[in-house]
Formats: C-alpha cells, sequence, structure tokens
C-alpha cells in the first residue's frame, strides 16, 4: 500500500504517503482512495506533511477522493500541505474546494463542526 | 538537470526569489509530462525528449523537443472553480497544460516541418 491509513475513534481517518505525489503513483493513489471510501473510511484527512511534491496527476488523485468522499456523504481534506502544494492549488483556484489547513486538529475541527451541525 | 541550471544561474545571475524559480520548475516538468504522453504511445519504453535551457537578462526559457506523434489534443478546457461548482463535476485530470500557463509567460507550441514537437516556455523576471 502507498497509502497509510489510520481511523480515528471520531470516525476520521488521517491518509498518510511519503515522497512524491505524482504521475507515477497517482492512479494508484486514486484507487486506494476510493477502496478506502467504499470500505467506509468516508470522513478523511490527507496528510500532506511527507509528500515533497504534487504535480497535476496527484492533485487529480486528491481530487478523485473529494469526489468520491463527497458521492458517500463524507469529505476529503487535506493538512500540512507545503509551498509547493498550496502554489498548485491556488494556480488551479483548486484552494476553493480544497483547502489546505495548516495542521490535523484544523482539519479535524472542521469535521466535529459538521457532526455538531 | 534543472536543479543543475538554477545552481549555474544563480552563480552568475541574479535571479527572482525561489518561488519564482519553481514556478518555471513546474511548468517544465507538466509540459514534459504532456508531451511525452501524446506524443509517444504508453507501451513505448524509449521516449526521447530534448530540453533546452537558456538563460536571458531579463527571462528563462525552456525549449522541448521530442519526435513523436504531432499533438492534437485541444487546449485545456479548465475552468477554475468559484465557491458554487459542484465538486462533483471537477475534471480529475486536463490540470496539467492549465498549471504550465498560468505559472508561465508564455507556452507555445509548434510542429516542426522536419517533423518534431517544439514546446517553447518563457518566464520572465
Amino acid at each position: 500500500m502507498t497509502l497509510q491509513s489510520e481511523p480515528g475513534d471520531d470516525g476520521v481517518t488521517i491518509v498518510r504517503m511519503d515522497g512524491r505525489l505524482d504521475l507515477l503513483i497517482a492512479a494508484e493513489v486514486k484507487q486506494q482512495l476510493a477502496e478506502l471510501i467504499a470500505s467506509g473510511h468516508r470522513r478523511l484527512i490527507f496528510d500532506l506533511d511527507r509528500v515533497s511534491v504534487v504535480d497535476s496527476s496527484g492533485l487529480g488523485a486528491l481530487i478523485s477522493g473529494l469526489k468520491a468522499a463527497r458521492q458517500a456523504g463524507g469529505d476529503l481534506r487535506i493538512a500540512r500541505a507545503n509551498n509547493q502544494v498550496r502554489t498548485l492549488l491556488s494556480l488551479t483556484m483548486l484552494e476553493r474546494v480544497l483547502r489546505p489547513y495548516e495542521t490535523l486538529e484544523e482539519a479535524r475541527a472542521g469535521y466535529s463542526q459538521i457532526v455538531a451541525d | 538537470m534543472i536543479d543543475r541550471f538554477w545552481n549555474d544561474a544563480v552563480r552568475i545571475d541574479r535571479l527572482p526569489p525561489e518561488m519564482w524559480r519553481n514556478l518555471f520548475t513546474t511548468a517544465l516538468a507538466e509540459v514534459a509530462a504532456n508531451g511525452l504522453r501524446h506524443a509517444y504511445p504508453p507501451d513505448t519504453t524509449r521516449r526521447p525528449l530534448r530540453v533546452r535551457l537558456r538563460l536571458f537578462p531579463d527571462r528563462v526559457e525552456a525549449l522541448l523537443i521530442d519526435h513523436g506523434a504531432p499533438y492534437e489534443s485541444p487546449p485545456s478546457t479548465y475552468n477554475a472553480p468559484d465557491h458554487e461548482t459542484e465538486v462533483t463535476l471537477l475534471p480529475e485530470s486536463g490540470y496539467g497544460l492549465f498549471i504550465a500557463r498560468a505559472a508561465l509567460d508564455s507556452l507555445r507550441y509548434r510542429r516542426s516541418r522536419n517533423g518534431y514537437n517544439c514546446w517553447k516556455l518563457v518566464k520572465k523576471k
């Protein structure tokens, strides 16, 4: 598995990977996100702390995960993205739908609000 | 290769901040990946691509040349989302050239008469 997933007690699953999320690995990441969501992990936080670079294919995989999670009634959030990733989100204006959270706690806080609402 | 280019470039010239270099590097990677994907069939093991990087007083330029099939895909039709955009309608591919254009001052494609593809990337200082 390229992705490591860590389900939490609050129903939020943290997803992690190392290195480059680029065209060589994007299809696999997309597949693994789809499988996670299909197996009931609908609320995901993709921790990008150890991801050095994301390219357009990697961005596609994240968007694919976001769509699958939303369709399943959940969400996919990203946290701890570096400057390169933030620049990519800003160039594509995808930050409007895939907001980069500074910390895991911030990304998680949004989820508890949804539950509370 | 690009790292070596920047290392050499900063030794002989004053370049804009690192962010500027990162944008150019990002664009170069996207155009190269896009070009190779379209120029050669997916199962091709050898997909040669020539890259020439040049530093000018006012800009940097990259020329990417391959001998594959002509690039005939339509220009990127990606529309950036706004806050109302339905997430499920977002595309999952086709971001590459959009990103490159946004990161550069100009991106041009031409097919030469002797049968190669040439992408020219320009970023002003």
